[in-house]
């Protein structure tokens, strides 16, 4: 049947006429006529303004002004609901629906660990680190369609997300990236045209620490014994049996984890890479080895 | 593994959405036949729970309060859970000892609410400005 379609639409080109300027239409309903002031008996008169006052004339008051009465937006007090709302750390939500979508129409490999860079690659999320976005968080919708077994590394999750993809048999992990990796992270390229080094990712700030040790939240900085255990206590909890991932096929790219420090899969912080001359620049004074190391 | 789970759609407003999704999550077990609660303690949730418990046996226990089927499992099992603690738990015996420590800790408790009453009621008299 889709053969039929395809051989008519082919005769169709070979038997109509040339698209010219004089066979083209657009769509029914898409271009809508503006509205002319001044112009015949409908357009022109009043042209639109009212009869006669402070309408037609063009003195109205500001908006909000209510005669005199103190307006609605001064009789209400202040209240600090947005204090320090520019300070606030931001986080884009990433649901598990969207992440299913996404491996669907193969945007993100599953077969390699999915980090913040391959998303955005991806088209998959939109991080804005000048906005005090502070990366991507797992949002639950979609737990219970979501069936793929991934390694993934956001910066927050909730425990039912942590919970489905770990039911698939995958592995999550949180970590921290300040702002001024983040923006590394999000665009690569336009840094690495920028010829600097890769900087060394910095620790998490004072109430960040809590939540990144937690092997609750799977947090980068746990422990590896505690995350086992946290694993199989969410297990318990859902009701699921905990695929072991050590017989998988996977499993050596299900366990590539990134060190503290490090931004990129396979850079170091340090070297430099240059795109023009497709190299890597590694460092090789001792001091900037023990700096970039530590 | 020895519980049935079953899925089904939940009741409620939500048009499309709850009509089509499955997040009633539903939890059934043979009580008599179950081999990993002890004997009284089963016996104890037959009891209890006799609502709950159908005629073929099963314990039945059900929960649509979340978006999510694996919350409501979870939620299901966490009211398992409760149901078998709730079971377990032994009346409270009180030694004699402390029994009787109680009785005098709450008669000397009236005694000094007494006495402070006394000692207040005197104070107030003695404000009294009386001219016979």
């Amino acid at each position: 049947m889709g053969g039929n379609g395809a051989n008519k639409a082919l005769e169709l080109l070979r038997s109509l006429p040339r698209v010219t300027l004089a066979n083209l239409r657009p769509s029914e309903g898409s271009k809508k006529q503006e509205k002319r002031r001044g112009r015949g008996r409908y357009g022109g008169r009043k042209c639109g303004r009212g009869h006669k006052g402070q309408r037609q004339r063009g003195n109205r008051p500001r908006l909000g002004f209510e005669g005199g009465q103190t307006p609605f937006y001064l009789v209400i007090p202040k209240y600090g609901f947005n204090d320090g709302h520019s300070l606030r750390r931001q986080y884009q939500p990433l649901s598990l629906q969207r992440l299913q979508y996404l491996i669907d129409l193969g945007r993100v490999d599953p077969k390699l660990p999915i980090d913040l860079t391959q998303l955005i690659n991806g088209r998959g999320v939109t991080v804005q680190p000048l906005k005090r976005d502070y990366g991507v968080q797992l949002v639950e919708e979609g737990a219970d369609i979501f069936s793929a077994k991934i390694n993934i590394e956001v910066q927050r999750a909730s425990e039912l997300a942590i919970a489905a993809i770990e039911k698939n048999g995958g592995v999550v992990t949180t970590s921290f990236y300040d702002p001024r990796s983040l923006e590394i992270l999000c665009k690569p390229v336009v840094f690495f045209l920028r010829g600097q080094p890769i900087p060394k990712r910095m620790l998490p700030p004072e109430d960040l620490v809590l939540y990144y040790t937690d092997a609750k939240n799977r947090g980068y900085l746990a422990d590896p014994s505690k995350v086992e255990k946290a694993r199989l206590e969410l297990a318990k909890k859902y009701g699921y049996t905990l695929p072991d991932i050590t017989k998988d096929e996977l499993f050596q790219m299900l366990s590539t984890r990134k060190d503290p420090r490090q931004i990129f899969f396979g850079l170091a912080p340090g070297w430099v890479v240059s795109l023009s001359d497709k190299k890597i620049l590694k460092p090789t004074d001792e001091r900037l080895l023990e700096y970039y190391s530590s | 593994d020895r519980l049935t789970i079953s899925y089904c759609r939940s009741s409620g407003p939500g048009g499309q959405n709850v009509n089509k999704v499955n997040t009633k999550a539903e939890v059934r077990f043979h009580l008599a036949s179950a081999d990993w609660i002890p004997e009284d303690v089963r016996q104890k949730m037959a009891l209890m729970h006799r609502k709950r418990i159908n005629r073929a046996g099963e314990l039945i226990v059900n929960s649509e309060e979340s978006r999510y089927q694996m919350r409501n499992l979870a939620i299901c099992l966490e009211k398992i859970r409760g149901l078998v603690t709730e079971a377990t738990e032994r009346p409270k015996v009180v030694s004699k000892e402390t029994s009787q420590q109680l009785i005098e800790r709450v008669e000397k408790m009236n005694r000094e609410r007494l006495r402070q009453k006394r000692i207040h009621s005197s104070v107030k008299q003695s404000r009294k400005a009386d001219f016979d």
